[in-house]
């Protein structure tokens, strides 16, 4: 059975210099995706992790800007045997080999990244759009349990 | 019996008859008449390769039948009249020495009114069916798929190819526009195939798409295949190919008459229908697995091993001469003249990791040979091509039809060699021959033979280029996957709905137009208080060590003096100086700046703001909070009393003075609150985190509810605008605008040593203003519609961009473009017999007292 739900996340955004963003120490509880040289997306389904990484990414370069977005992207997670399947079906982007994976583009037919874990993949959309990548799982998996 | 209709008359199928195997069944011989002469033709190939059996089904036109299973449809033959049986067009064959080849080219062109009656001529009577108006598209879904290898038809190399790469751990999507195997009559091929596909059945990591065509093979490598429902848009790593061969086409005279079957095709009949091409039939040319099965079926066969120089007779075949002048009477004529590879895939993939294998490297090898070549395939291992694509080449054909897609004779190629059309590819394109709906499947070999023999000995022919689709496809298929629509809603778009909002599209945003009645809700602005859902702008932070610089070199305004706490209206030019977005520039704390740009602005805008950062260099980060904030915009002359009573912060006008912002909190929720005024009247832009969206708009509403509070919508909003002279981009503006010309020179700081269309707007400052943006007021109760043309002295003048009555002034007031006549812009103009004076803008509030109140 494939499984749709709205999960909970802190979504911070770090923009600073890439050589800062290089040497970002790894986060027990947070993925941390590399969305361009100068940015970093943290994901982080349990604690906070806005403060500590602030602190660190505005010591080494002041001018960085670190915002918290959670308010900003909807985290849809897909569990299940067909979650990877469902995830090919909807998108040009290969599933990453890595665990946990990273990708971002066009998923669904709109700008989104996704997550990929063993068990499940985390699609991140804005908010905005959060109802469209629901209707897209749907329109690939009929089956699909939506819990929103 | 199940059945299908056929011009009106019920024909009974049978299960696994196709639209052609049961037409053929009852009787029906002629399946089509030709694209130019209208000559009868019948079944011929039965694989899909030739355009002989093209139908009309339930509407759609363009069907092969051949390889359309029988459903209950309604088909109808195409490009006949009165009927394709007895055709009256088919005269057109006895003016056939009217119609050269090229003739478009050369008749009909003097004089000069003579081709376009004659266009429309040709159009009625040439083609292959026509385009229902009256038929919707479908609106097809696209499916993305990402297999380690890819195989392109489920013969024995394919299938081969996919158990190998199956073994390999690899995973594999395979293709086949047939059920695989079952379109084929029993034999040693089709047992190999059923073996071989039994392996597959149910393995990981295999996909089977029967009834799938493959479009083409793009870049990447990306392999589009049509599905029964969908399109799968595959992106393999590897591709192989394995589609075949097709038996090779005749050319004689009369080879088009009806009766004349490609082997396989009379083979299949029999084979897989249990019907026969004819009670006396000739088969021609070399033994094959096809003969065997005709012979099998208890097909009466006469074999001859010899050429054919002529079949005969009137509309069908009724007799054939050979090449030692011997007749054969007969009713039909089975062609085994060897295997052309069917090979318009590997021809449209060089350089790509996709390699052939069986039939399309070495038509006419075995099965063995066709798995062992699978095999490899799947590995990457292409077969060494053999076999000559121009087996069974022979002395110029005396007549007959080349192509029979277009209807192009063996004196068409030679006319047009004469001509001076002397290679492969200006051939096809002079007497269109390999452009019909076969795509030189049949025609081709033929057209490099034409240029082989005239050419001489030593001219190396290369074959014409492929390219998709490789069959015919459906527009509805090229476009699946982009009829879904991407609605963006806001945080409040159910408490709209709930309000009984009548919903628009603003770009690709959901807005509310109206609650219900927007003259209220226009009164509710001017005279009390309203709220607005503004969440949809763009809304972008901006950071780091460049920031300010950089804003200063993209805005046309100054931007480094403006104090932390104060906003600015900013234009967003491009390179020649033509307004391409506005919005706010609003200075932070901290050297940060926040900008807003209009609702469908804010993508194009980030992508225009990170070019320059890149193009600049300069170390700047963007943040698009367009998403994470959203934004209501309080306004009327009692905005100031509806915050007070949800906030504990002051909102005068020593607190947050007109043009400034500050951080307050509204209801409990953390608000940057803007002091701007896009509709006229005293206003506080809430900007806060989305989440609370709802939170703030419900406290505002009953907050508000003493003071006659209404939200207003898109409709009100455009009324508003228009009296205070705001320009909506895109609405108000054309591609070329300058701000000079919409009147907003002042945002423009020419002094500045440089900003993005500077230079531009330098040059053109020197020319005079033959264009702007104007206001015209119109009296009575009757406002002439936006889009209006403008005219002055009877001459047209402009038209108009916006326009509406307005209830709190009492005329129409509207904006729009006006041209000079002369040295002057015109005072006086008329929009649609309705007199209207050119004035100055804005027609409300001209001192803004009511937004600095």
């Amino acid at each position: 059975v494939l499984e749709l739900a709205l999960t909970e996340a802190e979504i911070v955004r770090c923009f600073a210099r890439p050589d800062v963003l290089d040497g970002l120490p790894p986060l027990a509880n947070a993925y941390a995706c590399r969305i361009a040289r100068d940015e970093v997306m943290l994901v982080a389904p349990g604690d906070s992790v806005r403060e500590h990484v602030s602190t660190f990414v505005q010591s080494a370069d002041p001018a960085a800007l670190v915002a918290e977005q959670s308010d900003g992207w909807a985290m849809w997670t897909l569990v299940g045997e067909e979650a990877a399947g469902v995830f090919e079906n909807l998108s040009a982007i290969p599933v990453p080999s890595e665990r946990p994976g990273f990708a971002q583009g066009e998923i669904g037919g709109v700008p989104a990244r996704a997550i990929v874990l063993d068990d499940r993949i985390h699609l991140l959309v804005v908010s905005s759009l959060a109802h469209h990548i629901r209707d897209r799982v749907r329109a690939v998996c009929a089956d699909v349990v939506v819990q929103a | 019996m199940a059945s299908l209709e056929l011009e009106g008359r019920s024909i009974p199928f049978e299960e696994g008859d196709s639209i052609a195997s049961a037409l053929y069944r009852a009787g029906v011989r002629t399946f089509s008449r030709s694209f130019k002469y209208h000559r009868p033709r019948g079944l011929y190939c039965l694989t899909g390769d030739c355009p002989n059996c093209l139908v009309t089904v339930d509407g759609e036109p363009g069907i092969r039948a051949c390889v359309t299973p029988a459903e209950g449809q309604r088909v109808a033959r195409e490009n006949a009249w009165p009927s394709a049986d007895r055709d009256l067009m088919s005269a057109i064959w006895l003016a056939r020495r009217l119609l050269p080849v090229g003739f478009y080219y050369k008749t009909l062109r003097r004089p000069e009114a003579a081709w376009p009656l004659a266009e429309r001529f040709v159009r009625r009577i040439a083609g292959i069916g026509r385009v229902s108006l009256a038929l919707s598209p479908s609106h097809r879904e696209a499916r993305h798929h990402h297999p380690d290898v890819f195989v392109a038809g489920g013969g024995v190399a394919g299938l081969a190819a996919a158990a190998a790469a199956l073994n390999a751990g690899e995973t594999v999507l395979l293709a086949d526009e047939n059920p695989i195997g079952r379109m084929l009559p029993a034999g040693l091929t089709r047992a190999r195939i059923e073996s071989l596909l039994e392996s597959l059945r149910n393995r990981d990591g295999a996909t089977l798409l029967e009834r799938a065509q493959v479009v083409g093979i793009y870049e990447g490598p990306l392999v589009p295949v049509c599905g029964e429902d969908m399109l799968h848009v595959v992106h393999p790593r590897r591709v192989v190919v394995a589609t075949g061969a097709v038996e090779r086409h005749g050319v004689f005279p009369g080879n088009d008459l009806v009766g004349v079957w490609l082997a396989r095709g009379a083979a299949r009949l029999a084979g897989v229908h249990g019907l026969s091409p004819g009670r006396k039939v000739v088969l021609a040319g070399r033994p094959s697995e096809s003969g065997d099965v005709l012979r099998a079926a208890g097909v009466d066969l006469t074999a001859v091993d010899e050429g054919i120089i002529e079949a005969t007779g009137r509309g069908r075949v009724q007799s054939i001469i050979l090449e030692s002048g011997r007749r054969i009477l007969c009713d039909a004529l089975v062609l085994a003249l060897g295997l052309v590879p069917r090979d318009g895939l590997v021809r449209q993939a060089v350089g790509l990791p996709v390699v052939g294998a069986g039939d399309v490297v070495a038509p006419g090898c075995s099965l063995d040979e066709a798995e062992e070549m699978g095999r490899a395939a799947a590995l990457g291992v292409s077969s060494r091509a053999r076999g000559s694509r121009r087996a069974g080449a022979s002395a110029t054909p005396q007549g007959g039809f080349v192509c029979l897609c277009e209807d192009v004779e063996v004196r068409d190629l030679e006319d047009a060699w004469e001509e001076g059309f002397r290679s492969t590819e200006l051939l096809k394109r002079y007497t269109t021959a390999t452009m019909g709906p076969c795509q030189g499947a049949l025609c081709e070999p033929h057209l490099r033979e034409c240029v082989g023999r005239r050419a001489g000995e030593g001219h190396v022919v290369a074959p014409t280029t492929a390219r998709p689709p490789a069959r015919p496809i459906r527009l509805e298929d090229a476009a699946a996957g982009v009829h879904f629509v991407v609605e963006q809603r806001t945080a409040l778009h159910e408490r709209h709905l709930a309000l009984g909002a009548v919903m628009e599209w603003v770009g690709s945003w959901k807005r509310p137009q109206t609650y219900g009645d927007p003259t209220a809700e226009y009164w509710a602005v001017r005279r009390g208080v309203s709220i607005m859902d503004v969440s949809t702008l763009g809304k972008f932070l901006i950071g780091g060590r460049d920031a300010g610089e950089f804003l200063e070199r993209l805005y046309p305004c100054h931007v480094r003096d403006i104090p932390a706490g104060r906003l600015r209206y900013g234009l967003l030019l491009n390179e020649a100086g033509f307004v391409l977005d506005d919005g706010l520039i609003c200075a932070l704390a901290g050297g940060r700046y926040y900008l807003t740009f209009t609702s469908g602005g804010a993508e194009h805008a980030e992508a225009w703001l990170r070019d320059w950062i890149d193009s600049w260099g300069f170390e700047v980060h963007v943040l698009n909070q367009t998403h994470a904030l959203g934004a209501i915009n309080v306004a009327g002359p009692r905005a100031r009393e509806l915050i007070a009573a949800v906030s504990g912060d002051r909102v005068d006008n020593e607190a947050l003075p007109y043009l400034g912002l500050s951080a307050i909190e509204v209801a409990g929720v953390s608000c940057q609150a803007l002091r701007i005024g896009f509709v006229g009247e005293l206003g506080y832009e809430l900007h806060h985190p989305r989440t609370q969206s709802v939170r703030l708009w419900d406290a505002l509403l009953e907050a508000g509810a003493g003071l006659g509070i209404l939200p207003h919508g898109l409709e009100a909003l455009r009324l508003l605008r228009i009296e205070k002279g705001h320009i909506i981009v895109g609405q108000d503006t054309d591609f070329d605008s300058t701000p000079a010309k919409l009147g907003l020179g002042w945002a423009a700081r020419l002094e500045k040593t440089d900003f993005v269309g500077r230079r531009a707007l330098e040059r053109v400052s020197a020319l005079p203003l033959t264009q702007k943006l104007v206001g015209v007021r119109f009296e009575g109760d009757v406002t002439p519609s936006e889009g209006t043309p403008l005219t002055a002295d009877g001459l047209h003048v402009g038209h108009l961009t916006s326009s509406r009555f307005s209830p709190a002034l009492g005329y129409g007031v509207a904006l729009g473009w006006l041209r000079s006549s002369g040295a002057a812009f015109p005072e006086h103009v008329t929009a649609g017999g309705i007199g209207g004076e050119v004035v100055s803008l804005p027609f409300y509030d001209p001192s803004g007292a009511r937004l600095r109140a």
